[in-house]
């Protein structure tokens, strides 16, 4: 094996310039799986920053991927809008009550949140502040910054925000407008708290939820707006999209973000023919499946085929196609970082 | 006019999500003498097999599905009060719920819309239900049967683990389980020791009276 020449701060940043690194960076996405790798319940680290870094850092030191992650996905941007949210004591949050019933009543009534004063907003910039210290300039920090529709869906609850699509798209669009300006606002505090790259995504705007049209009315023109905002910040955009998304490649690519996240359901050889040239591809290692449910040697087979179909040229992350689940195995974990480093090398 | 044609007028509401001609022509049915379950099966329930279809095949995607389901909800809203129900018998009990962890109840707010119409009675548990909350439920109401979906391949995982619960509190004899959701499989209901499973709500109604009659 080839000795490593770049950090992962390089690594991860060569890659989003579509350029050759040393190695094809690695970035299995964990957030539950850190905290329990480091002992603790994921209800600990919703009020400790301190724990969730530790998290991190320790899972990272320990397997050697290439990018530390903010607390991701917790809804805290929807929260600090009104959202009430329910936190189980050893899973993900989910969205009790949104904020937004009655849209006559309940919009004018919306602020734009305060990232230092709102909510869990300063806990999450406070995590992202220290991992930067520990890290910063040797691994890329990121941080998260929800997709304006998904962000909508927080605030509206999933099915209404769907069923509005047809019944009240005028207020609906005005949401999403408010959502927008908020996640950019957001988003400053995270690239001015120390983020090196962004993470938008959003779960409710594959071909699996809704439809090319309705993804181009209602997504896409925020989206753009959001990635385009963050991009001036000065730092990289990838944009993640679970699901089936084979026929919105394009699309994605269209917002501006650096890179382009996608699960099993897409072919990366497809990704990359269609918009390789374009943007970085991140992908496809399935967390549901393979990591959390086979062989170290099936996910050495699965990273080595991913890699196969697109690592040619640069421009690739071997990535989890979405959240690693927090009881994988170590090993799975090792055996992704393992064949990043067997089968990845430029 | 003819049944047959208000029937498909019915279906066809569901298919557009028409919820006002959905709600017209439930009112038509009544008029027109037409056995409420029957409209409702024959009818309203068929457009939603159509709507599953165009799901299936990518043409209809997650808010036509739901403006169908609004519909098709607002004329059975209409048709149930004139259900003709056998008072003497004791109806079906069915649990149902989506399983912790998960939150995506679309599918499983389907299979309770199709079994209200069918006279079952229905104990809906929600989304995100922890799973000793399943075997509480079933001894509880004496349950004859357990429905449980999950979409996420990370919480298929707790319909195995309430069915062996069901085993240890000595239940599992009392109740038949069928489960269902996206991921899910024949195979893999089989797997787990399920009774059943069902591809979508359409097929829950004859699935459960399948079971019962064993």
């Amino acid at each position: 094996m080839a000795k490593e020449e770049m950090t992962p701060y390089e690594r991860l940043m060569t890659a989003f310039e579509l350029k050759k690194p040393d190695r094809v960076p690695v970035t299995p996405f964990v957030r539950e799986w850190a905290i329990r790798q480091a002992g603790f319940k994921f209800s600990e680290v919703m009020s400790n920053p301190e724990k969730y870094v530790y998290s991190q850092l320790y899972a990272i030191r320990k397997y050697g991927y290439d990018m530390v992650l903010d607390l991701l996905a917790v809804h805290a941007e929807s929260e600090a809008m009104g959202s009430v949210l329910h936190i189980p004591d050893d899973a993900a949050p989910s969205v009790k009550t949104p904020a937004v019933n009655d849209y006559s009543k309940d919009l004018p009534k919306l602020k734009i949140p305060h990232p230092r004063k709102d909510g869990r907003l300063p806990i999450i910039l406070e995590g992202i502040r220290r991992l930067k210290e520990a890290v910063g300039g040797y691994i890329p920090v990121m941080g998260y910054v929800q997709a304006c529709w998904r962000h909508t869906c927080m605030l509206r609850g999933t099915e209404r925000a769907l069923l509005d699509m047809k019944k009240n798209p005028e207020p609906l669009k005005e949401l999403i407008e408010i959502a927008t300006e908020s996640l950019i606002v957001y988003a400053e505090a995270v690239v001015e708290a120390g983020a090196d790259l962004i993470w938008v995504s959003d779960p409710t705007s594959s071909g699996d939820m809704i439809s090319k049209k309705a993804f181009e009315e209602f997504v896409f023109p925020y989206l753009r707006r959001e990635i385009r905002a963050i991009k001036r910040m000065g730092v990289k955009v990838f944009l993640h999209i679970c699901g089936n998304v084979n026929d919105r490649l394009e699309i994605m690519a269209d917002t501006g973000a650096d890179a382009i996240s996608v699960d099993e359901k897409v072919d990366l050889a497809r990704a990359k023919s269609l918009v390789g040239n374009r943007v970085c591809i991140m992908g496809n290692i399935s967390p549901g499946v393979t990591l959390l449910q086979k062989t170290p040697k099936d996910v050495e087979e699965e990273c080595k085929v991913a890699l196969e179909k697109a690592m040619a040229g640069g421009g690739f992350v071997l990535a989890s196609g979405c959240i690693v689940p927090a009881a994988v195995p170590g090993e799975n974990i090792a055996a992704m970082v393992e064949a990043a480093k067997k089968y990845g090398v430029y | 006019m003819e049944k047959e044609e208000i029937l498909k007028n019915l279906a066809k509401c569901v298919i557009d999500g028409d919820e006002e001609g959905a709600k017209k022509w439930a009112e038509e049915a009544i008029k027109q003498g037409i056995d409420a379950y029957e409209a409702i099966m024959n009818g309203l329930a068929e457009g939603m097999k159509k709507v599953s279809e165009l799901y299936e095949k990518g043409e209809y995607y997650v808010p036509e599905v739901l403006l169908s389901a609004c519909a098709m909800n607002a004329a059975v809203e209409i048709l149930r009060p004139h259900i003709k129900v056998d008072k003497t018998a004791k109806p079906i009990t069915v649990v149902l719920g989506v399983v912790e962890g998960d939150i995506h109840d679309i599918g499983k707010n389907l299979v309770k819309i199709m079994l209200d119409s069918a006279g079952f009675k229905v104990i809906d548990l929600g989304k995100d239900v922890p799973l000793t909350k399943f075997i509480e439920a079933v001894k509880e109401y004496n349950a004859e049967i357990l429905g449980m979906s999950a979409l996420m391949t990370t919480t298929m995982p707790g319909m195995k683990k309430v069915i062996e619960l069901l085993i240890k509190e000595g239940q599992r004899d009392k109740v038949k389980v069928i489960i269902g959701g996206a991921p899910t499989s024949l195979d893999y209901a089989k797997s787990i020791g399920a009774d059943a499973w069902g591809k979508d709500a359409s097929e829950a109604v004859d699935i459960i009276r399948k079971l019962i009659s064993q």
